[in-house]
């Protein structure tokens, strides 16, 4: 195998899939990327960690096509360090790859390419294109409700559930709130038979590196596996099995009040709150009553905070205490100008809303002080 | 960076209980007597008449009669003596600001830098005394050094109603021939491990470089002893030295092997620590079960809760599964039932799992509420019924550690 590539080419593709090899698997080959040059004049690398896989390609001048893999991770590195615009690659005979930028030359161990885990990049039968500002958006103002840790009560994947024919909602949950961002989409054809499925947290990470660079994204599902496909890279994707819970039964259907306020007010007023609060106080008391919002939080040993927000509001009065860092996330991952917060009692979650968009909706459960 | 000198007060009321059964009943004044659970539990304080009998608090009653058959038992009045703790407490409040209570009867006060508002400790310990024994009628014994270790060990020099000094000068000549085995918080594994050297003195400890102990105790713990033995002791009184677990526990009127009748017991239990959390604010993680058998064997089993509660249903879920599967070839004569892992995390509502705990959560406010307003006795869970009278009294064991 013998092959020349520009360096900046290279480097974007190899960066696409070093954030997917496996650096704490027993399995050394998983920390290696499979590079293949044909006769197409194509390099195609490719990494997984056996959950998530991906594969992209790049133009380069292939003499001898051949397949090998090298540490994504080194490979990366060395390449990020020369400087030249060419760099040329060699698989010698004693199973090195020689890898030459100007008078730089690197010989990296390697491990054969038949030991990489097989893997497929697309089989679905379907796919389906969706623009990606569209769903990107949708990914990046739900994932912050993924939780990062497993965790006994709650599932780290974000769930796409079909909403009639034609919208897809994403929704997210860590078990002490709830997002949901929807979008329009061949839902129910897409997801088949299917309640909905589940993205796993890096999953969709993944997708969202996959959108920075692209404009459209074709979707396809195939035997508990998402594909995702941009022109030159193949996403693949392992679902989550576990059931997602039914999260609707958990949104009040009924309310006993709410306001609307500018989002950024609340949002500023909300940190000069969390000033005083630790990990042990999170909570920021809320306490809505005639044209009035007052925001206490605190702190024993530190000290309190409070203050006062007029709102539009006539009603009756109401107080609940939330997870502060919960509100400011719901807050912060919304953009209308305007937030509407709505309320049913100090038991059911306090929903956070776009006031003229009803496809997104932060849900948050109160705490009991 | 020179450390300024501390000046530490511990104070410790004398045969607590004891004593407050005495002052509240002049007929007892010079007898022997013991507060504790009825014939068959243990005896929770004994006043030094009873002492001279060689009986001591943790001692099983019956024992304790034998040694001495007039002795006279008084049951626990825990509400008394947390009305007079209360009265000592803010005495010392009085002083300083930094008082750590370390128990209902026992609490360090940080006096440094008190000397030009109060004068001399020895002149403000006598004061605090004074004043003591004017409001309760009750006797403690006072230590004062540079930190609480020290403290403590010199209130324990002249009981009843001492009290000690060790100024910084004096702490080499005092420790030299200190028993290692009366320094707090050394405990008889270590103390095994330093007799089979041959040391029984701190003097012996510090005797050896620090080098010597850390290669046969590890760097921490050798490190520690080393320290101890010195009279070095950093910790700051810390007014609000959250407590670490709360628990609720019973010696049995008799030793028992039924399952109903010991899970209602549990229930109870698990119920008092409950409460104890709710009305506290905050919620625990760790679930613990003691079980003590007629031979006097006793066990342990713990279980951590993936998230915090003060949930009675909850807490007793867990004593459930955790009793389940202790051995039960022998009857019972104690349970207890303890919540550890702390947080003022207070609680946050969960969305899915947790729906249960949030149904048990409103129940246990309502039950709450209804005690609150008309009496611990007002309601009760229905298993529970035919355990009416036992709820009344709390034994006062397993307090707050």
């Amino acid at each position: 195998m013998k092959w020349e590539i520009e360096r900046d080419a290279l480097l974007t593709a190899l960066t696409k899939v070093a954030g997917i090899t496996d650096k704490k698997s027993t399995m050394q080959v998983l920390s290696h990327v499979l590079l293949e040059a044909d006769e197409d004049q194509q390099l195609h690398l490719s990494a997984t960690d056996l959950d998530i896989s991906l594969k992209t390609q790049v133009d380069a001048q292939v003499s001898i096509p051949g397949r090998t893999t090298v540490s994504a991770r080194k490979f990366l590195d060395l390449v990020k360090e020369l400087r030249q615009e060419t760099i040329q690659c060699e698989l010698t005979d004693n199973d090195r790859l020689t890898v030459v930028g100007g008078r730089t030359q690197y010989k990296l161990a390697t491990i054969r390419a038949e030991d990489f885990p097989h893997f497929t990049v697309s089989v679905a039968r379907q796919s389906f294109d969706v623009e990606a500002g569209v769903l990107r958006r949708a990914l990046s103002r739900t994932i912050y409700t993924v939780p990062m840790d497993e965790d006994p009560l709650s599932i780290p994947g974000l769930y796409w559930h079909p909403v009639g024919e034609e919208l897809l909602r994403m929704v997210g949950s860590d078990g002490h709130r709830l997002a949901y961002d929807q979008i329009p989409f061949p839902a129910a054809r897409f997801i088949g038979d299917e309640a909905g499925i589940t993205i796993p947290r890096k999953g969709v990470q993944e997708i969202l590196r996959l959108l920075e660079k692209s404009h459209e994204i074709s979707l396809g599902l195939h035997e508990n596996r998402l594909f995702a496909q941009t022109p030159n890279t193949h996403l693949s994707i392992q679902l989550l099995e576990e059931e997602f819970p039914q999260y609707d039964l958990i949104i009040p259907d009924a309310e006993s009040g709410h306001l609307e306020m500018d989002r950024e007010i609340l949002i500023g007023a909300l940190k000069r709150m969390a000033v005083v609060t630790d990990q042990s106080w999170v909570f920021v008391r809320m306490t809505v009553s005639d044209r009035l919002l007052v925001l206490e939080a605190g702190n024993p040993e530190l000290g309190t905070a409070q203050e006062e927000l007029p709102v539009d509001y006539l009603g009756d009065g109401f107080s609940v205490a939330y997870n502060i860092r919960y509100v400011i996330e719901a807050l912060q991952n919304m953009q209308s100008e305007r937030v509407r917060f709505q309320w049913l009692d100090e038991y059911h979650g306090g929903m956070f809303l776009e006031p003229d968009n009803p496809d997104h909706l932060a849900l948050v459960m109160p705490m009991m002080v | 960076m020179k450390q300024r000198v501390r000046t530490i007060l511990h104070l410790d009321m004398d045969a607590f209980y004891a004593s407050v059964e005495q002052h509240d009943d002049p007929a007892l004044r010079g007898r022997p007597v013991v507060v504790g659970g009825g014939k068959r539990g243990v005896v929770s304080a004994a006043s030094y008449e009873a002492r001279r009998y060689g009986i001591h608090s943790a001692m099983p009653m019956f024992q304790a009669l034998q040694k001495c058959p007039h002795l006279v038992v008084r049951p626990v009045r825990m509400r008394r003596y947390q009305q007079v703790s209360q009265v000592v407490m803010d005495i010392l409040r009085s002083l300083s600001p930094l008082v750590e209570p370390l128990s209902i009867d026992e609490a360090f006060v940080d006096l440094t830098g008190t000397e030009e508002l109060h004068g001399p400790p020895e002149v403000t310990a006598q004061r605090i005394k004074d004043r003591i024994r004017r409001a309760t009628g009750l006797t403690c014994s006072v230590g004062i050094a540079p930190n609480k270790l020290l403290a403590k060990i010199a209130s324990d020099q002249n009981k009843p109603d001492g009290l000690t000094m060790i100024p910084p000068d004096a702490i080499r000549s005092f420790l030299q021939d200190f028993p290692v085995a009366k320094v707090p918080g050394i405990g008889p594994k270590t103390l095994q491990k330093l007799s089979v050297l041959g040391v029984r003195t701190c003097g012996q400890v510090t005797a050896q470089p620090v080098t010597f102990w850390t290669r046969r105790f590890g760097d921490r713990a050798g490190r520690w002893i080393y320290e101890r033995a010195s009279g070095v002791d950093p910790d700051p009184v810390n007014p609000q030295r959250p407590a670490k677990s709360i628990g609720a526990e019973n010696t049995f009127e008799e030793d028992l092997a039924e399952d109903a009748v010991l899970h209602k017991w549990l229930l109870l239990q698990s119920d008092r620590v409950a409460r104890r959390l709710r009305r506290r604010g905050i919620l625990g993680r760790t679930v613990t079960l003691k079980v003590k058998y007629d031979d006097f064997k006793q066990i342990t089993r713990s279980r951590t809760l993936p998230l915090p509660t003060d949930s009675t249903e909850t807490i007793y879920g867990e004593v459930l599964a955790l009793f389940a599967g202790v051995p039960r070839g022998r009857k019972i004569r104690l349970t207890g039932v303890s919540v550890s892992g702390l947080s003022a995390g207070r609680g946050q509502l969960h969305l899915f799992e947790n729906r249960e705990e949030n149904r048990r959560r409103r129940l246990d406010t309502a039950l709450d509420a209804i005690r609150h307003r008309y009496g611990a006795g007002a309601v009760r869970r229905g298993r529970l019924w035919d355990l009416t009278l036992l709820t009344e009294k709390d034994d006062g064991q397993g307090e707050d550690r």
